[in-house]
């Protein structure tokens, strides 16, 4: 049931694939949640991949109370945990949006004419820290049926609160790059996700193996940033020759 | 008792607190004494602003001004660009006329004035173009989409019920409850665009739709969403016929809005008084609501109370009196006894600190009438009453049992009475607490009035909502009312009337023949 501002969404979107497809291959959909990277922007370009190490111990992840909400709780045999900090058991951090924040070259980098989902499963959000560009379509998916309201709270884009009460799609994006975005659902306060908006594709999202990978990169000197909800930013400055790959590592430390 | 960390803070900014709230007082009378807007050959948008907003919006257009940690809602956050009431879509900035409206109209239940009236058009407009384009982000840099609103179809009963549907379809009750009280799952865990606690609005009091409660502002609510709070849009949920029904439903829901009435007529009634709310006994008794305000006459005033507005039923019989008193509040709460750490001073709450820290406390309500009735005798004060003019308190709280006192003014706890002869039945379904305060009319209680038919009685009412932090002096209280007794109209009366209406019958009839003859 989209309406006049998301099928202009759709229209622009399309028009902005065409202006890509000008420019080159078409690339697929970068996503967040796994260690997935964004897809080459120009064939042979170089890499930049490592790994989130994790120190000291995470908090305690608390359990969420999803009584009123028994369509979710059922998701959860086991419980429903808060997602704050999960470090994974190989001795790395999950959900570390990793992205290159300074020294690409002045340039516009094409829009993936597909969008980026994100799927409110389970009164959570999947995945739960998301990278963007700007520009690119956000699909905003209820797969639980029951009512929740999907309002991201940005400062530099427009910020938006749709109520979705069934299972439906909603389309919307963001034209100004911001890292990050949180995004709350009000109906169910424990609801929390992250979104990083960038006009370039070269950014991951640590998955659970702690690792991530940028590729496609022109050569170059960079600035590579990565931020994580509770431990906050580190820097790490790379130089990358063409079509060559450099390994870095972040480390956090708990408590 | 812990001394507050803010109490010092509190005390320095006293008196500009107070200034704030006078000069509060004074924008709002000079809006009721619709004084005409002095016509001023050119308009400077800046100085209004200053002179008539900065107070409360602050200078810098941030919501902060002097007196806005004293005002529940917050005055807008210019700065944030994020709007209550347009009509734009969800997220975008409102039009410019959106912002005249409000300014205009005012926000009801607010700090926020009726400026109509007070401003002329080009004050309002010279206003409005100064904070837009000095503190509002991305003012002017797009064209804000907007939400159509076409015009209201004549509402029908069918539309209602399918009102009725969509509210639950569109599961609208998760926060503004079942019976759109306000009292949603959702409903505590809410926060506005700041982080700080917001409550759903009750459906059911048309005096708290902040954008107005007609059925144009209600469909324009639902589509737009208001952005700031977590209140969605809507719009691409439901068609534009989905939309005006479960507008109509909403607006059906607006009920109990006091008139005016002050008289709270009490039935006679021959059966025992019912002990039971859904007794249809009570349908004899009229329905009379009353207003109540936040308790400002001692310090800490509390300028925002929970409980706004109650609903009275009374019956007696020939032995006892009966009232059944009805009035919303999402929240039961109904552990006492919590611990105040409020200073007693005579300022404001301040809502930046309060109510962390505080409570539990119970839910109560208090029945008001003089202790002493008779000619000569004057009403006490209406507050709790006066040294040497006391009052007649019937306390019940959620916690315990009913219990009556003595007040003799707010500054003084009242005294609890030896005897008790309140009995007291309550209930709380659904945000609506019903309670039922039963006495004889006559008690032999030397501190208690008899209650005679034909007799106007001085009644208040007074409430606490435990979760809102309200206890003691901290609570909502009406003015006076009155309470009478219908006299039941004995058979003589009948039989004077119908003698009455014979008699005049057959002096015309007489006057008619000597006319003619």
């Amino acid at each position: 049931m989209l309406r006049r501002a998301s099928e202009l969404l759709i229209v622009l979107g399309v028009a902005l694939a065409l202006a890509a497809c000008g420019g080159g291959a078409e690339p697929p959909s970068p996503s967040g949640g796994e260690a997935e990277s964004p897809p080459a922007a120009t064939p042979a370009g170089a890499t930049i991949s490592g790994v989130i190490k994790f120190t000291g111990t995470a908090p305690e992840a608390e359990p969420i109370l999803m009584d009123a909400e028994p369509i979710c709780a059922d998701k959860y045999p086991e419980g429903a945990f808060t997602e704050l900090v999960i470090a994974n058991s190989n001795g790395t951090l999950q959900n570390v949006f990793v992205y290159v924040k300074e020294g690409l070259p002045d340039q516009e980098w094409p829009v993936p004419s597909e969008g980026v989902l994100l799927d409110q499963n389970g009164c959570r959000y999947h995945p739960h820290v998301l990278g963007i560009q700007a520009g690119q379509t956000l699909i905003i998916r209820n797969s639980d049926g029951i009512l929740h309201n999907i309002h991201p709270m940005p400062v530099n884009n427009r910020p938006f609160n749709l109520g979705q009460p069934v299972v439906m799609d909603s389309e919307k994006s963001f034209p100004t790059p911001e890292v990050m975005i949180p995004v709350e659902c009000d109906v169910h306060d424990w609801m929390l996700g992250y979104i990083g908006v960038l006009n370039h594709p070269f950014f991951a999202v640590s998955g659970s193996d702690g690792s991530f990978s940028i590729s496609g990169l022109p050569a170059g000197d960079y600035v590579v940033e990565a931020w994580h909800e509770l431990y906050g930013t580190q820097t790490i400055s790379v130089s990358v020759a063409e079509g060559g790959t450099e390994q870095i590592e972040f480390t956090y430390t708990g408590s | 008792m812990n001394r507050l960390p803010f109490a010092p803070v509190l005390r320095r900014s006293l008196p500009a607190a107070l200034a704030g709230l006078g000069l509060a007082l004074v924008l709002s009378a000079l809006h009721s004494s619709k004084s005409p807007a002095s016509a001023q050959p050119s308009v400077d948008g800046k100085s209004i602003y200053l002179e008539r907003c900065a107070f409360c919006h602050g200078e810098n257009g941030d919501g902060n001004g002097p007196v806005a940690r004293y005002l529940n809602p917050r005055p807008r956050n210019f700065t944030l660009g994020q709007f209550r009431f347009r009509t734009t879509a969800s997220g975008e900035l409102p039009l410019r006329e959106d912002v005249i409206t409000i300014v205009k109209q005012g926000v009801r239940g607010t700090a926020m004035p009726r400026w109509e009236g007070v401003l002329s058009e080009a004050e309002v407009e010279a206003v409005v173009d100064y904070l837009t384009t000095s503190f509002v982000p991305f003012w002017g840099t797009y064209d804000p989409p907007v939400i159509a609103i076409p015009d209201p179809p004549r509402v029908t009963a069918g539309m209602i019920e399918e009102g009725a549907i969509q509210f639950q379809e569109l599961q609208c009750w998760k926060c503004h409850g079942e019976q759109g009280r306000g009292n949603g799952s959702s409903a505590l865990s809410l926060t506005d665009e700041t982080d700080r606690p917001i409550r759903p609005a009750d459906l059911t009091k048309a005096w708290r739709y902040k954008g107005g409660s007609d059925l144009v502002s209600i469909y324009t609510r639902f589509s737009t969403g208001m952005d700031g709070t977590p209140m969605p849009s809507f719009y691409d949920v439901i068609d534009e016929e989905q939309r005006w029904a479960l507008a109509a439903y909403v607006r059906s829901l607006q009920t109990g809005e006091p008139s005016g009435e002050s008289v709270l007529q009490a039935a006679f009634t021959s059966q025992d008084l019912p002990t039971d709310p859904d007794d249809p006994l009570w349908d004899q008794a009229d329905p009379t609501s009353y207003f109540l305000t936040g308790q400002v006459i001692v310090g800490p005033r509390w300028q925002t109370p929970g409980v706004d507005a109650v609903t009275a039923r009374a019956l007696y019989n020939s032995t006892n009196l009966a009232l059944l008193i009805e009035w919303d509040d999402p929240f039961q709460d109904t552990q006492g006894g919590g611990i105040d750490v409020l200073p007693q001073a005579g300022t404001y709450v301040d809502l930046e600190t309060f109510p962390q820290n505080v409570g539990p406390f119970a839910d109560g309500l208090a029945v008001q009438m003089p202790a002493m009735l008779g000619e000569g005798v004057a009403k006490p004060y209406f507050a709790w009453g006066q040294p040497g003019n006391p009052v007649n308190l019937w306390v019940w709280h959620a916690s315990d049992q009913v219990q009556e006192f003595i007040g003799t003014g707010l500054k003084t706890e009242p005294a609890a009475q030896a005897n008790t002869n309140v009995a007291a039945g309550a209930d709380w379904t659904d945000g609506r607490y019903r309670l039922i305060l039963t006495r004889p009319l006559s008690t032999g209680d030397p501190d208690d009035i008899e209650v005679k038919p034909g007799q106007f009685i001085p009644i208040a009412f007074q409430a606490w909502d435990g979760s809102k932090g309200e206890t003691g002096t901290r609570l909502s209280l009406s003015s006076w009312n009155n309470l009478v007794l219908e006299q039941p109209t004995p058979i003589a009366a009948y039989l004077y009337a119908g003698l009455a209406v014979l008699g005049v019958g057959a002096g015309e009839w007489w006057l008619y023949r000597r006319v003619r003859s």
